[in-house]
């Protein structure tokens, strides 16, 4: 099974840190945002001083079962302290089940069980399985939300409304099953809603591959010619889109504006240079602040009490072209070293009540 | 032969079975392939019906969601289908997707079915055509049409082997039968082999008819051949009897005077050629007429029996020969005999004819008989040593009978 796995962590004795976290990382070893996921987690490790071991799934997400069984077959000097992994696939009960009969807690990260039929098998966090602590999630409508309000403002900008006319939107999200998709959709179409003046012509699935949206983009174009705004689920559909644009002699950010979701350096260079329109991202650093959160749980710090098991957080932010730069320069190439962890942890803070997970703040902490 | 122009009853049936049974194979093939060509075409039909039925939400709603890919995987499994020989796909916005045998897109049974947008089905998304693989329908139609010839032709050649075996080769052993030559006709009968399980049929009841009649033929040919033998002895016998009474005298049974004419030549031929001596002795009973006119011609004729009697005991029973050569006129031809030798023979002829008197109701007649003895002498012409001999008899009686007298070289002594 070709896991890539933090080598060191298991090198080093384990008595030399406080706390072992292993996290299964539904993505793929070479994909920008997952990647960036694992550096922010990394870094708040480190000042942590937790022992982290990585595995990516390679977005095949029926491994996770696999994974899971893995660390739960290790003789138990071995296994981590604390497992943190994703639903994505709906195979998180699976891995729940496998853990937990290993003794091994489980903090569910990025998507949690909200599905119905799921939900039964599984039940709440810490009924059926105790050790599955409960789930920490972005507020993924957000994300959704906030672009495609900001892109409907930069249509209405371009003066496209002026004779009354109603802007045509088409939007490419990434699946129809992942929860995190379905969420950032429901909130683009809340801001559609709420305009008034746009126009959805249609929603289409395109895998977040910047190739498939390269793809698909043609047929909509040509199924929606009077098309001026896209909006897309995350980053790589937006370039994959303008991509399709571009070939029909239309210059994105002029004739069609985008949207996007992901603090990718590609992503927020193309935001400062107006090919963006719109982006929000910020949930990249849901795996550090999960890494917060077991932390304090081992320190007798359970987030149960002030937050509940199931944590939806709000993550995302929107991003000026502005806080794009300051972004870059603080944080890019994912370093993340200069964030000082332990200032989040009700452990190191008692006076601090509630968890603050929003991107804002890192943005403006050094500013 | 007469055989060849003789046609076969059975080769008859089987060749005209044959012929009817490949026309009903024709004219069953030719409606069952049109029975089943309709029929197979309609299932066809319905087939790219229900095809299209189930695969059409599915296609409009990857065409509405633009998604190639995933309409060339649908087309490529739709194309999987048997009787799908070639399937495409116009999308509104201009794209056409094809799988399969792009000749067949002109096939008169293609069926073009409208994607119709899944949220507004007033809206066409395009249009997706099937066309039928033909070759599936030949392939089915053949399978069909292929299975009823099979069965016909199974049907055909049972009746042939049966026909065969129950009445070609039958009458083809009769037929052999009929034509053997007659001497095999007539020595052995009519054997017909048949099944083991067999009931009797006309052609057994031929069979026994032949069997019957080659039985009674037998017989009589038996009985015929007998009569034949019976009767070619009797007239061998009658033929023997014939010859018997040409050459010899009924009476004595010495050979006659017609005979002694015909092979005293050959006598006196061989006796020439190989050098041998040859005598003829002639003999006369002394007073024959007295005898005649004393007791009778009965006792005459008795008397000449008893005579020869006595000569042919005293001769040498297979190379010399007594004929009566005329009245009371006996020859003895003695073969390899001189005539010193001859007047022995003749003195003892002479001598047992004085000693035996016939015997004729107790009274005993004393006979007695002269001699003349000649030696045939080589290229001597048979009448000339006869009057030799005649010579010599003469002598005899005239110098008192009861004597032999032979020739001495010039003329007899008396």
């Amino acid at each position: 099974m070709p896991l890539v796995l933090a080598a060191w962590a298991l090198l080093l004795p384990t008595c030399a840190w406080s706390l072992s976290v292993a996290f299964i990382n539904p993505g793929k070893s070479d994909e920008a945002y997952w990647v960036t996921v694992t550096q922010a987690m990394r870094a708040a490790a480190s000042k942590l001083d937790i022992a982290l071991e990585v595995t990516y799934l390679e977005r095949d997400h029926a491994k996770a079962v696999d994974v899971a069984r893995d660390i739960a077959a290790r003789p138990s000097q071995r296994r981590p302290d604390y497992v943190l992994l994703g639903n994505e696939g709906g195979f998180g009960a699976a891995c729940v089940r496998i853990l937990d009969g290993a003794g091994v807690p489980v903090l569910m990260v990025f998507s949690g069980i909200s599905d119905l039929s799921q939900r039964k098998l599984s039940g709440a966090p810490r009924e059926k399985y105790k050790l599955w602590l409960g789930s920490l999630e972005p507020r993924a409508d957000d994300a959704g939300y906030v672009t495609a309000k900001a892109l409907i403002e930069k249509g209405r900008a371009a003066g496209w409304t002026a004779k009354g006319e109603s802007l045509r939107m088409v939007a490419l999200s990434g699946d129809k099953l992942t929860p995190s998709s379905l969420l950032r959709a429901q909130g683009m179409r809340r801001a559609v809603a709420e305009a008034g003046d746009v126009v959805l012509e249609q929603e289409i699935f395109s895998g977040f591959d910047r190739e498939r949206a390269a793809e698909q983009m043609p047929w909509l174009l040509r199924r929606y010619p009077k098309t001026r705004l896209v909006w897309a689920g995350n980053d790589l559909m937006a370039f994959g889109a303008m991509d399709a644009v571009r070939s029909r002699n239309l210059v994105p950010g002029q004739d069609v504006l985008f949207s996007g979701i992901n603090t990718s350096s590609h992503a927020l260079d193309a935001l400062r240079s107006g090919e963006l329109s719109a982006l929000a991202g910020g949930h990249f650093m849901l795996g550090a602040w999960a890494l917060v959160l077991v932390y304090d749980h081992d320190h007798g710090r359970d987030f149960a009490q002030t937050e509940g098991v199931e944590m939806v957080q709000p993550m995302f932010s929107l991003f000026s072209p502005q806080q794009a730069a300051r972004f870059s320069q603080l944080y890019g190439d994912g370093r993340f070293d200069a964030i000082d962890f332990k200032r989040f942890s009700k452990f190191h803070n008692p006076q601090l009540k509630r968890y603050n997970f929003t991107f804002q703040q890192l943005l403006g902490s050094k500013g | 032969m007469q055989e060849q122009a003789v046609q076969s009853v059975a080769n008859k049936l089987i060749k005209r079975i044959s012929v009817y049974c490949a026309a009903s194979v024709l004219a069953v093939g030719v409606v069952e392939g049109w029975y089943a060509w309709r029929h197979l075409s309609e299932d066809f039909d319905q087939g790219l019906q229900l095809i299209a039925q189930s695969q059409l939400p599915l296609l409009a709603i990857s065409v509405w969601e633009a998604e190639p890919l995933v309409i060339q995987r649908q087309l490529v499994q739709i194309s999987q289908q048997p009787s799908i020989g070639y399937v495409r796909l116009r999308a509104d916005i201009g794209a056409v997707f094809e799988v399969g045998n792009a000749e067949l897109h002109n096939h008169p049974n293609t069926r073009i079915f409208n994607l119709a947008q899944p949220y507004d089905r007033e809206i066409s998304l395009g249009t997706l055509e099937l066309a039928p693989d033909p070759t599936v329908l030949y392939y089915e139609v053949g399978r069909l049409v292929g299975i009823t010839m099979l069965g016909y032709g199974i049907l055909c050649l049972l009746i042939i082997v049966l026909l065969k075996r129950e009445v070609e080769r039958p009458l083809r052993q009769i037929l052999e039968y009929v034509g053997a030559s007659p001497d095999r006709r007539n020595s052995q009968s009519l054997v017909v082999a048949r099944g083991q399980d067999h009931r009797k049929d006309e052609i057994d009841i031929v069979v026994e008819g032949f069997q019957s009649m080659h039985k009674e033929i037998d017989k009589q040919m038996r009985e015929l051949d007998a009569e034949v033998a019976n009767r070619t002895n009797a007239l061998q016998s009658a033929m023997e009897s014939i010859q018997q009474l040409s050459i010899m005298d009924p009476l004595t049974g010495c050979y006659n005077r017609r005979l002694f004419n015909e092979r005293i030549m050959q006598e006196a031929e061989r006796a020439d050629r190989y050098q041998r001596a040859l005598t003829l002795v002639f003999a006369d009973i002394d007073f024959f007429k007295r005898v005649n006119d004393t007791h009778g011609h009965l006792v005459g004729d008795q008397a000449l029996c008893h005579v020869s009697t006595i000569m042919r005991r005293e001769t040498r029973e297979s190379v010399d020969w007594v004929v009566r050569y005329g009245g009371e006129e006996f020859l003895l031809v003695l073969p390899e005999t001189d005539q010193e030798q001859a007047i022995g023979t003749a003195e003892r002829v002479r001598a047992a004819i004085a000693a035996e008197p016939l015997l004729v109701r107790g009274q005993a007649i004393s006979l007695s008989c002269s001699f003349g003895v000649a030696q045939y002498q080589p290229d001597e012409s048979h009448v000339a040593w006869l009057e030799r001999v005649d010579k010599c008899l003469y002598a005899a009686k005239q110098t008192g009978r009861n004597r032999v007298c032979a020739w001495e070289n010039r003329d007899i002594q008396t």
